[in-house]
């Protein structure tokens, strides 16, 4: 195999989030994994909605993920979530999930955060109970 | 950019699954990491299966290593990636849920041999893919719990 990537990008989260006393409204989030100094829940949402602060060791202007250029805002991120199973078989409550990058107030740093949201079907905001594997990318500019 | 992985992983998992004769019919795995499949018998026939782990991966006896637990046992140091492939136009595939876990060797203190992923619909119907799905596996390295 070809020693190089075309595509080239670099691993800087890589995790488990879960849910040590289980998955009442507001209990306990927490990270086990490398990328991420703290993780809580988004305010005025006890269920499905969770802010991790990126590690301040990460590629980027204090921890933070630089943004792209261009009217959108596009941070150079991307970012994988996969919801683990519990029973048998091992089933999810996961039907969608989604991410969003929150900007720093400072101008120029770009994204300091993750905001990850999980919904199942019908949609309603939900907390897995095996809990969520992430991955974050930094990529080049495209 | 700085030219390193702050979070390093390693993949050891890539390939696709398929069924040639059909939903229901024999799976089958294309790609590297893994050396057989098995269906999980609660799923009625489709949508559950077991991966097992290639022995040359990295742990012991091809099995994946749990992390530092409790209080967040068993938490292999794994993270995998399910992505449905769609037929029809638009393509889709038919998958709402996807769950994924890693069932512990029988033996102490070995780890996880293998992967199972279980796929349903909207209604929680076990269901194959038509068009199988993509699968990659990655130890994470490392880390520690925040909260």
């Amino acid at each position: 195999m070809t020693d190089y990537a075309a595509v080239p990008f670099q691993p800087i989260v890589q995790g488990v989030i879960s849910f040590p006393l289980g998955v009442a409204p507001g209990s306990p989030v927490v990270f086990d994994g490398e990328g991420v100094s703290g993780i809580a829940r988004v305010v005025g949402f006890p269920t499905g909605a969770y802010v991790l602060n990126l590690d301040e060791g990460l590629p980027g202007n204090a921890g933070a993920v630089e943004p792209g250029a261009g009217p959108v805002v596009n941070p150079h991120v991307r970012t994988m979530i996969t919801a683990r199973g519990t029973g048998v078989p091992p089933v999810s409550l996961v039907a969608t999930s989604a991410v969003l990058y929150l900007l720093s107030p400072v101008a120029g740093v770009g994204a300091d955060q993750i905001v990850v949201v999980t919904e199942t079907f019908p949609l309603a905001l939900v907390d897995n109970p095996a809990g969520l594997e992430i991955i974050v990318w930094v990529v080049p500019n495209g | 950019m700085p030219d390193f992985a702050a979070a390093p992983i390693e993949p050891i998992v890539e390939g696709r699954v398929t069924f040639p004769a059909g939903p229901g019919g024999v799976a089958v795995f294309d790609g590297k990491g893994i050396v057989s499949i098995f269906r999980l018998p609660a799923t009625g026939g489709q949508g559950g299966y077991i991966f097992v782990f290639d022995v040359g991966l990295p742990g012991n006896a091809g099995a994946v290593p749990f992390g530092p637990s409790p209080p967040l046992a068993p938490d292999p140091d794994v993270r995998a990636m399910v992505t449905p492939l769609g037929t029809g136009a638009p393509p889709s595939s038919g998958i709402t849920f996807i769950g994924v876990s890693y069932p512990p060797s029988a033996v102490t203190g070995v780890g996880s041999p293998a992967i199972a992923i279980v796929l349903q619909t909207s209604l929680g119907a076990f269901i194959d893919p038509v068009a199988g799905f993509h699968i990659v596996v990655w130890r994470g390295i490392g880390g520690g719990v925040v909260s």
